[in-house]
């Protein structure tokens, strides 16, 4: 019978501020780490070669797609995805934008599209509608024409700065 | 596309030159050194590549950053940029949008965020694509790389690195380990990029310009294309027509039409010979403009 | 908690955007499964070749393989208008990338390793890619492979119209007045042809299905479909069960624009499955394996217009229609795209040919707009040529010619609340250009001009195809509305909420629409069409006010006045004598002692639809309704590259009410986007071979962020006498004037017409270049 398995390693890590450790295959992708041995479903299989973004996580505070990114390779960083995002289920004000400005539609990009939002607006607070549009162009959507995105985007900055 | 999981390869991150000379001594063939990974990862994944050993140089902390060394007597100024920066560092980076405008320029083109986020100086160039975003500012920026492997250290200039689309001069064991960017204070530096889509793309032809004038004529310029050659290109002949000339509108087109001539762009899926040529004038005259524009 | 109406013409929140934001969306590849198999397919590399023999032995060395199948161990064929697909190919391949062996496997790298043992011996035999010569219209080229030289034998349905020993599935025509008379008394003349080249849906959701043959003799499927029912009738037929033994269930699904609308690979995993033992099979396909899976059509258009007095009186077009090597809906395309062709205007001597025409390609399928982008492309822009022509402005030129209430159409049909006019005058007075005072180009410096360019469209929606529902009010006051529309991104199940709060007075955020199930929601022909909020919606509006007549007789009972005195009032039954309120709860117990649901049922069924003759294409009603849509483009050109900046879109579309403002304005703005997709940027390359070059988003570009421009939705309201509320389809329309008025745009800029689409800068450039050295042959 021939069946190969890959080797293995062991990683430690903080998902959702959950601290893991667990002994992954070296070519286990993040995406599919996420996705398939902690269920964070959030986490989108779009392309598998980190084109459209739908896989979107932060890892260290920065947005990356994780299907191009071996779990290994998260060894001692911090991850956060959709579902870390929301407080004990309560949405993050991000989140509420994007519903109350027609952000949504099919729903299948928008994680990886707040998940990249919230990398641009945890680095520069005050975005541009243009920085906006620069920062999720790795993000693709087929039916919003992402101007309600954008809005939602720039909503979540007002409301933030209005609180400071 | 057959996908197959497990080919088999180890993966080991060094946490320090005595261990990534370890690893590389004892390893025969087969090593593949893994920056951001944002081809490689596809790559061994769909069996374009391969490889035994995995080496991610990730663990080599020191390997990131971005630092100036201040002029002193006989010696200019430089920028040090080690290679396992990402590409947004470099594209926000203060310190290189003041001095080296050009490179910042063209980090903010490569990709996507997520990408940029995660890929590499140093992954860029040794990827050897001849339409690297920052390999044209870096050719206009008379950078230098520093080269190591477990048999010591050298210098080049980065125009030496590339030998062809996707091969490069370095040895089997051999990394870059930093890149260096002389200054010039009196410079100005600009980047343009063309592509069938205003993001997310890969270049059909880049260019980046660095020019400095002195009583109003040229004193220094450099010209290099992407997509112009089988690897990125300085364009001298069209550099020495300009040099002592007045930068006007009407030099810069003449140029461009030398660059053009010096040019040989090959036709690919996403573009053919032929537009890459009717664009390389555009290109580099636009650039020069740009560069001199940001003079003043 | 505050009563909210949310009623019809509000914008509530989408009912389904709080788990979309969370990320608690179930997409079929989320969805989770016991003993789950992994399905993978080995597919043909050959465009056209004979399968000469197949070994599957060598899967079994393979650990975790559960079962292998291949075109010998499954009869039939199916297909939408002709049966004249195999599952799996059996003694041919006709394209590269058909289906030739699948393998279930314990999981997918087993699957995939198994497919490397499988051998399969062709002989590759001569392919046909183009549309026009694939039909023998080529001078040139006038003997071709037959791909399918049994075509006439094939089951059909009667949309489909093949020519014998061609390729040609299905030849529509339509015939009106008499052009040739026509064009010899025009002021001018003028003949052009066009091509809009293959494209594709591009859901950011890769297609997948589950199926299960489960224990007690169900065939469950999972899929992302946007039609369960037919889906299920083809199931059936295919396996050899009665309709109520297969249960299609859709979970959220992640956009479809037409690509999932006809059974496509569903069968194949079907026939995976009952090789198993009861376990589910899924098959999750890689964004290169959903490029091959199905595309759009490309199509080439030659079009003749005659003008005389600054007025179309005649056009003569025919159009290839690449469908690919099985039929698919390739007839149904050419049929209704055939009879629109003409394009939104009064003409009054027309004849079109539309043939759909089998080639070496993968599977064409509906494409949002079902044609109508293509055509809108080819008439467009030869309309801004024949204004030029006649020296009348493109805007001017439109607006005498287009077609109002009371005209008949190129079918006989006499029109009906027509609002394409609105669209134009909606847009100009937007854009700022007065009807006969198109304004200049703007010289903005080194090679770069900026103009403005406008196009329309109209759009027919299909057959009166039926659907139907049920709201079922429960005792607490919560509500289900089941209903088997499927909501992939449009937001057809938050105006169907908006529906039943307005006929009942129930708060939105009581009512629950369910996800499309065969064993619950009942019948609804297709999500396609553009026809969800007029079709699904009448049966939903139907069944709620049938819900609240009960509730108005249990009212009548217990309050002691007639039913049409019982009114609602936030959330509650008004009693009419006291003007208190009751619980939907206490009402129902207090008229039968509890202990019942209301079940209101509605059905949309539309009268008076006329076929369209089998040699005229004539028909006074062939459609259930139709959308009209008109863009104007501000557009910077560089000429010295090629590049184009689209700055703004003005973008209106004629929804007779828009039960949804802020949904209708996101139809506006993602049609208008993919519009523009395909008509700057989207293409599927092939080789000379017949293989996908660019089955990636990185190769195939889609538009981002960045891409897009400003885009102003105008919604403009001529109500239609049938669609509930008024209200008319929208989502296809917006994307068909978007790329004609950027190239329209462009056109102005440069005066040389580039008739093929996408406007890549590299094709506008050459184009240029290569118009320039004809001018100066000239």
């Amino acid at each position: 019978m021939e069946h190969k398995e890959a080797n293995s390693r062991k990683i430690k890590l903080l998902v959702n501020n959950v601290a893991r450790e667990d002994t992954v295959p070296v070519d286990l992708r993040l995406a599919d780490y996420l996705r398939d041995w902690l269920n964070l479903k959030s986490v989108k299989e779009g392309c598998g070669v980190g084109d459209c973004g739908a896989c979107t996580v932060l890892l260290d505070g920065k947005a990356v797609v994780s299907c191009i990114i071996m779990a290994v390779e998260a060894d001692g960083s911090s991850i956060v995805t959709l579902e870390g995002l929301a407080a004990e289920g309560k949405m993050s004000d991000l989140q509420e934008a994007f519903l109350a400005k027609g952000a949504v539609q099919c729903g299948f990009c928008t994680p990886g599209m707040i998940m990249t939002a919230a990398g641009l607006l945890a680095e520069n607070p005050q975005p541009t509608a243009e920085e906006i549009k620069r920062a999720v162009a790795g993000n693709l959507c087929r039916c919003t024409g992402y101007q309600k995105i954008i809005e939602a985007v720039l909503y979540t900055a007002e409301i933030r700065n209005q609180k400071d | 596309m057959i996908e197959q999981r497990g080919k088999g390869y180890e993966y080991c991150r060094p946490g320090s030159w005595e261990e990534l000379a370890a690893i590389l001594c004892k390893a025969e063939a087969g090593v593949m050194f893994l920056a951001g990974g944002t081809d490689l990862a596809v790559d061994l994944r769909t069996g374009k590549k391969s490889c035994a050993h995995l080496v991610d140089l990730k663990g080599l902390t020191e390997l990131q950053g971005i630092a100036e060394t201040a002029a002193e007597e006989g010696k200019k100024g430089e920028i040090c940029i080690g290679s396992l920066t990402s590409i947004h560092q470099l594209e926000i980076n203060p310190l290189l949008q003041e001095k080296a405008a050009a490179l910042p320029e063209a980090a903010c083109q490569l990709g996507s965020r997520q990408v940029r986020n995660r890929a590499t100086l140093g992954g860029n160039l040794a990827n050897a694509s001849p339409t690297a975003d920052t390999a044209a500012p870096l050719l206009v920026l008379d950078a230098f790389l520093e080269l190591w492997s477990p048999s010591g250290s050298r210098h080049i200039p980065v125009e030496d690195l590339w030998q062809k689309a996707g091969k490069t001069f370095l040895a089997a064991d051999e990394i870059i380990r930093q890149i260096t960017l002389p200054l010039a204070p009196g410079r100005g530096t600009a980047f343009m990029k063309l592509g069938p889509r205003q993001a997310m793309d890969i270049a059909i032809i880049n260019a980046a310009a660095s020019l400095e004038l002195e009583d109003g004529r040229i004193s220094q310029v450099r010209i290099a294309l992407g997509g112009a050659g089988e690897r990125p290109l300085r364009m001298k002949q069209a550099e020495a027509f300009l040099l002592g000339k007045e930068a006007t509108a009407e030099h810069f087109a003449q140029a461009g039409v030398l660059a053009a001539q010096e040019s040989s762009p090959r036709s690919s899926r996403r573009a053919s010979r032929e537009y890459r040529l009717a664009t390389i004038p555009v290109l580099t005259e636009r650039v020069l403009l740009k560069a001199l524009s940001r003079l003043s | 908690m505050t009563y909210k109406h949310e009623g019809v013409g509000e914008a509530p929140l989408r009912i389904d955007g709080d788990i979309k934001v969370l990320g608690k969306a179930e997409y079929v590849q989320d969805l989770e499964y016991a003993n789950l198999l992994e399905a993978a397919v080995l597919t043909s590399p050959y465009a056209s070749a004979k399968i000469l023999a197949i070994d599957v032995s060598g899967v079994w060395q393979v650990e975790g393989v559960k079962a292998v199948v291949t075109g010998r161990d499954v009869d039939g064929l199916y297909g939408t208008t002709v049966q004249d697909r195999p599952v799996l190919a059996r003694d041919r391949v006709r394209y590269a990338g058909e289906p030739v062996a699948a393998v279930a496997a314990i999981n997918k790298a087993a699957a995939m390793l198994a497919l490397t043992k499988i051998r399969v011996e062709y002989e590759e035999t001569i392919a046909v890619f183009d549309p026009e010569e694939a039909a023998g219209m080529k001078e040139d080229k006038k003997t071709v492979p037959l791909l399918h030289e049994n075509l006439m034998d094939y089951e059909r349905e009667i949309t489909a119209m093949p020519v014998a020993g061609s390729n040609i599935c299905s030849h529509f025509k339509l015939r009106k007045g008499d052009v040739e008379k026509a064009f010899s008394e025009a002021d001018f003349v003028l003949e052009e042809e066009y091509e809009v080249p293959r494209n594709h849906h591009c859901c950011i959701e890769p297609y997948g299905v589950v199926a299960q043959m489960e224990r007690e003799g169900t065939l469950h499927i999972w899929t992302c479909n946007q039609s369960p029912y037919v889906l299920q009738r083809n199931l059936a037929a295919l396996f050899g069960l009665s309709w109520n033994q297969v249960r299609v269930t859709i979970p959220t699904l992640g956009g479809g624009f037409g690509s999932k609308i006809y059974p496509s690979l569903e069968p194949l995993v079907v026939a995976l499955a009952q090789k198993t033992d009861h376990r589910p099979v899924r098959l999750l396909l890689s964004r290169e394996e959903e490029f091959l899976r199905i595309t759009n059509h490309g199509c080439k258009i030659k079009i003749k217009s005659g003008v005389k007095e600054g007025k179309v009186t005649a056009r003569q077009m025919a159009a290839y229609w690449d469908t690919g090597a099985y039929a698919d809906c390739g007839p149904l395309v050419a049929r209704n795209s055939g009879f629109t062709f003409a394009g939104p205007y009064k003409i009054d001597n027309v004849k079109l040919d539309a043939y759909s025409v089998y080639t070496n390609l993968p599977v064409a399928t509906a494409f949002r707009g079902y044609g109508i982008p293509h055509v809108t492309w080819a008439y467009e822009l030869h309309t801004d040529r024949l204004a030029e022509k006649a020296g009348i402005d493109p805007l001017q030129f439109r607006l005498d010619n287009v077609i109002q209430t009371g005209d008949i159409s190129h079918t006989g049909e006499e029109m009906q609340a027509v609002g394409m006019k609105g669209c134009l005058e909606a847009v100009a007075e937007a854009a700022g250009w007065q009807p006969g005072q198109r304004p200049a180009p703007v010289d903005l410096g080194n090679g770069r001009y900026r103009s403005l360019g406008v196009a329309c469209s109209w759009k027919g929606s299909m057959r009166h195809y039926g659907s139907s529902a049920t709201v079922r009010i429960m005792e607490e006051g919560s509500v289900e509305v089941n209903v088997s529309n499927v909501d992939m991104g449009q937001g057809s199940s938050t105006i169907f909420a908006q529906m039943v709060a307005e006929e009942t007075g129930i708060p939105l955020s009581k009512i629950r629409v369910q996800h499309p199930d065969t064993f619950i929601t009942p019948y609804d022909r297709t999500t396609s069409a553009s026809r969800g909020t007029f079709h699904a919606g009448t049966a939903v509006m139907e069944a709620a006010k049938d819900a609240w007549r009960q509730i108005q007789e249990y009212g009548a009972q217990v309050f002691g006045c007639r039913p049409e005195e019982v009114k609602s009032s936030e959330g509650k039954v008004l009693n009419p004598k006291t003007g208190e309120g009751l619980s939907i709860g206490k009402l129902i117990n207090q008229a039968v002692m509890g202990g019942i649901d209301i079940i209101g049922k509605g059905h949309s069924r539309m009268k008076g639809g006329t076929g369209l003759d089998k040699e005229t294409g004539q028909g006074a009603n062939p459609t259930s309704f139709w959308m009209y849509a008109a863009d104007i483009a501000e557009v910077e050109t560089d000429t010295r590259t090629g590049e184009l900046k689209v700055l703004k879109i003005y973008a209106a579309s004629d929804v007779g009410k828009a039960i949804n403002p802020v949904n209708c304005r996101q139809q506006i703005e993602g049609g208008v986007t993919m519009g523009l997709g395909i008509g700057l940027m989207e293409e599927m390359l092939f080789d000379e071979k017949g293989r996908l070059l660019n089955g990636n988003f990185h190769d195939y570009k889609i538009p981002t962020a960045v891409d897009v421009p400003e885009i102003i939705p105008l919604l403009v309201e001529v109500p239609h006498p049938l669609g509930p509320y008024g209200a008319k389809g929208l989502g296809e329309a917006p994307v068909g004037p978007a790329a004609p008025a950027v190239a329209n745009a462009v056109y102005q800029v440069t005066g040389i017409a580039v008739r093929r689409s996408p406007l890549r800068p590299e094709n506008l450039k050459l184009s240029w270049q290569k118009g320039k050295e004809a001018e100066l042959r000239d």
